[in-house]
């Protein structure tokens, strides 16, 4: 009975504890904050973890650049990073513990589309500026002007795929594809761009997110013995995909797009899997913006630099620059945006806003050498049909 | 017909895994009559220190499964001992949501101590060896004998041991085999430690055979409940039945639908077979009654 009573005690306390810290005023926000937060959202944990993770770095990097510079106007910039492991239900809390308790004017994220699409309802109503990295989904242009995405819509991957087919000369081709909006939205701009161009689709073979086991999806492209296939898919999954098609004897030119061109690929997948598969890479790892930012990010994390950390490098660089422009509420931050995208060249591009706020962007094909990804060498006679890359130098 | 082939060996290649993780999942209900939803995690563990094991202290593959699944042993009764045992005479909900926190605590342990990132064995020289119109992978081979031998060494424990015979009275009823003279306590940690080792072993093969992540118990849970149920809870071999039924169906069955519904499949034969038989294939007739809380 006396144990009872004592935890009843302690219990009354600990609540009474929470309801204070709950019921307390925030301190009013002062003149001249101490500090700029800003907010970020993506996937550190579970399936698509490695996004979420190089996203981090990459702006962890332009943080540490911003700072040593003496912040914006002497105010230094502190991230809060938040997790969403790919689920829509966490990314709306971590979006209102960011908006409600940090009182972050501005959001970084997410990766996905999914999960960018299902955060920007709430971005706009609570008038946040949202600024997602690497969100592509053709869709995503609909959000509302707090809405802002560093990298092309998909819209622009599809017609370089047929460029691909073009240049490897093949008129025949199977595609496998991740069923979500990102998948489905790389999907269908191609089939619509390769079947207008004449091509013909042996087999268009969706597959689910988190699968461990594509035998049977991998089997069915098999029996159209397809000369090319082209796969949009997610590191976790293409690598599994990659291993049980070399296991099951399908050979192939495979082509993916650019969320599986990363490292971690030919690690998972076993070297001898993945060796010519080509894909491509978002941005250009050829300008000296690029090159300074690998050696910067090599310095700070000691490996070569993770899928897409130059496209979060480049957001957290904008955000800080409408900071500076238009101060530090979501309002001005969100015209100060368009105004400093139209000159801003970082190492993922020029970053441009159209009237949606999304930037524009470039390819370049890349191809798997002895494990690791390199710049994919077209035969002489390929100038002849320049790629957007080649268009955009 | 040679794809079908292709399709049925698949399919008992994930049955095989999936029966290793439901033996345990089954014995875990016969015994204490409650649903133990932190399986996957302790496989996932398996897969985690077979790995370590592997890649970080240079443990040759068959010794660092064997000592993957004698030290996920140790992990199950361990568990048993701290978060199941202080609550055998509680109601099995009490058990059931502990069990669920057990899932999540594992999870996020491994997550801490091993980061998020998906890891993988990267075996060399695993390629793929053609009989007739079938490819098949070592490690994939390994996996239909492991866990065939594992289920006829089971088969043996259960049905010729007295430790086996001990198994069987106290799922036949707790407190009768505890007035007989059998040590109660003594039987379970017995059931976990067989249990969580042949998890440990699905979750290896699982890990050699694709990949390894924090995450990947969820859905090792989630088929090896679906084939316990299938096969009627608490009969072991029901449950290794319901599995590579469960293994075969999916991977045949993704040839003809969309592959959305490939996890949809284990739970609607589920549904359908529960619809003939409540008490699962080889369930007995009063089980049925049961609960599953």
């Amino acid at each position: 009975m006396k144990h009872r009573a004592l935890a009843l005690w302690i219990a009354l306390l600990v609540v009474g504890a929470l309801a204070v810290s709950f019921i307390t005023p925030a301190p009013l926000a002062a003149e001249e904050p101490q500090v700029y937060k800003v907010g970020f959202i993506s996937h550190l944990t579970g399936d698509a973890a490695v996004y979420g993770q190089s996203l981090k770095m990459g702006t962890e990097l332009a943080v540490d650049v911003i700072n040593e510079a003496g912040g914006i106007n002497g105010v230094p910039v502190e991230v809060i990073y938040e997790d969403d492991r790919l689920s829509a239900a966490d990314a709306q809390t971590a979006f209102l513990k960011l908006v409600e308790t940090d009182k972050v004017p501005v959001i970084l994220g997410s990766a996905s589309s999914t999960i960018s699409l299902s955060l920007c309802p709430k971005a706009q109503e609570k008038k946040v500026v949202q600024v997602s990295q690497v969100s592509t989904a053709p869709a995503l242009k609909d959000c509302g002007p707090y809405f802002f995405s560093v990298m092309a819509s998909d819209t622009a991957q599809g017609p370089e795929w047929v460029k691909v087919a073009e240049y490897l000369g093949v008129k025949e081709a199977a595609v496998m594809y991740i069923n979500n909006d990102y998948g489905i939205g790389v999907k269908d701009t191609f089939v619509q761009a390769f079947e207008a161009a004449g091509g013909k689709l042996l087999i268009v073979q969706p597959f689910e997110l988190g699968g461990k086991d594509f035998r049977t999806e991998v089997l069915k492209v098999k029996g159209t013995n397809p000369p090319v296939v082209f796969i949009v898919d997610h590191v976790a999954e293409a690598s599994i995909v990659f291993k049980q098609a070399a296991e099951l004897g399908l050979k192939t030119q495979w082509v993916t797009d650019v969320s599986i061109v990363s490292p971690e690929v030919p690690q998972l997948a076993g070297k001898e899997a993945v060796e010519g598969i080509m894909g491509l890479r978002a941005g250009s790892s050829q300008t000296p913006e690029y090159q300074a930012f690998r050696e910067a990010f090599l310095k700070k994390f000691g490996k070569e630099p993770t899928i897409w950390a130059d496209f979060a490098y480049d957001a957290m660089m904008l955000v800080a620059k409408a900071i500076e422009k238009g101060g530090y509420t979501a309002d001005g931050i969100q015209k100060a945006l368009f105004e400093v995208a139209e000159t801003y060249v970082g190492p993922s591009g020029a970053k441009k806003f159209d009237e949606y706020g999304i930037s524009q962007g470039s390819y370049e094909w890349v191809v798997v050498k002895d494990g690791e990804w390199v710049l994919y060498e077209k035969a002489p006679s390929a100038t002849e049909t320049p790629s957007a890359t080649e268009t955009a130098q | 017909m040679e794809i079908f082939v292709q399709l049925l060996i698949n399919g008992v290649i994930a049955g095989g895994t999936y029966a290793l993780a439901a033996v345990g999942y089954s014995m875990v209900y016969g015994a204490l009559k409650f649903i133990n939803f932190a399986h996957g995690s302790i496989a996932m563990v398996g897969a985690y220190i077979a790995f370590v094991l592997v890649t970080m202290a240079d443990v040759p593959l068959v010794p660092a499964f064997l000592g993957s699944m004698l030290l996920t042993a140790g992990l199950g009764v361990m568990v048993e001992r701290v978060a199941y045992r202080p609550l055998r005479r509680a109601p099995k909900l009490a058990s059931l949501t502990t069990a669920i926190a057990v899932s999540f605590v594992l999870d996020a342990a491994v997550m801490i101590i091993m980061g998020a990132d998906i890891r993988t064995f990267s075996l060399t020289g695993m390629r793929s060896y053609q009989i007739g119109p079938i490819y098949i992978t070592p490690v994939q081979g390994a996996i239909i004998l492991t866990s065939l031998v594992f289920m006829v060494g089971l088969y043996g424990l259960l049905t010729r041991t007295k430790l086996g015979k001990a198994i069987r009275a106290v799922a036949d009823g707790i407190s009768l085999a505890e007035v007989s003279g059998i040590d109660t306590n003594l039987i379970i940690s017995a059931v976990f430690a067989i249990g969580s080792a042949l998890a440990a072993a699905s979750g290896a093969l699982i890990g050699m055979d694709t990949n390894l992540q924090p995450t990947m118990g969820f859905i090792i849970t989630v088929k090896a409940f679906a084939a316990v149920v299938l096969g009627g809870l608490g009969n072991v071999w029901g449950a290794v039945v319901g599995a590579f039924l469960i293994g075969i169906v999916e991977n045949t069955g993704v040839w003809f639908i969309p592959p959305v519904w490939k996890d949809s499949i284990a739970y609607g034969i589920l549904i359908l077979a529960l619809f003939l038989r409540p008490s699962g294939i080889f369930g007995k007739k009063e089980e049925a009654q049961v609960t599953v809380l």
